[in-house]
């Protein structure tokens, strides 16, 4: 789960293993939340400028969410 | 039974220990301690300043995770580890660390990115190297130092 803020690329090293597109949608979702309620950093002036760009184990990437879709979904 | 509570003279505890890098430690069946404890009041009075120092650097940490950003936050979790540990290198993967500063793993990452492009650590794979200490104290702000000065002060520690 690398992570884009603006121009930026944050590698993720350690990753997670997710079965399959729903357990995927479900993380981001999740960690995306958790971060615009908790994270307050100095480096991240604003999570909704903020996407993760997911990638399977090959490194192609098969997600990208944008933090404000955390606003549309229930 | 393990730690404090059995200072304390408690026999059950709702919490574990986990041990979160190699070492050497000594340890001694807990009977064994509530007999020395009886017998050495210079004992347990040296126990019972250690579980004050425990309670500062809890509340310590509440202060930190109330009020602090995450860079803060890993930065005074380094200085934690080094002053532990004193190894070049600190076992210190983002999973563990966003256990222990209760953050999700992407805001562990950037921070610890950050701190290496300030050049105050040297970050690898599962460790963490401190190439600036008080650098790392002034991230950390007062965040870090109160409980370490407790700590100091009761146990006569350095």
């Amino acid at each position: 789960m690398n992570l884009r803020y603006r121009d930026r690329l944050f590698m993720d090293e350690e990753g997670d293993e997710l079965a399959d597109e729903h357990a995927v949608l479900g993380h981001a979702l999740d960690t995306a939340r958790d971060l615009i309620a908790n994270g307050r950093m100095h480096s991240i002036r604003n999570w909704f400028d903020c996407s993760f760009e997911v990638t399977n184990e090959a490194g192609r990437v098969v997600l990208i969410f944008p933090f404000s879709e955390t606003i549309d979904q229930n | 039974m393990a730690g404090l509570p059995v200072v304390l003279g408690i026999d059950r505890s709702p919490h574990g220990y986990m041990v979160q890098a190699a070492g050497e430690a000594l340890r001694i069946p807990d009977q064994d301690i509530r007999t020395a404890l009886r017998h050495s009041p210079s004992l347990h009075a040296g126990l019972l300043r250690y579980a004050h120092a425990l309670m500062v650097q809890t509340a310590e940490t509440a202060y930190a995770n109330a009020g602090f950003t995450i860079e803060a936050r890993l930065a005074r979790w380094i200085l934690m580890t080094d002053d532990r540990l004193g190894h070049d290198e600190l076992p210190l993967t983002h999973d563990f660390l966003s256990m222990m500063l209760g953050v999700r793993r992407p805001g562990v990452t950037i921070a610890v990115q950050s701190l290496e492009g300030n050049r105050l650590i040297r970050a690898k794979r599962g460790s963490i190297m401190v190439l600036d200490r008080t650098g790392l104290e002034e991230v950390a702000d007062s965040a870090y130092g109160a409980s370490e000065a407790e700590y100091a002060r009761v146990m006569g520690a350095a």
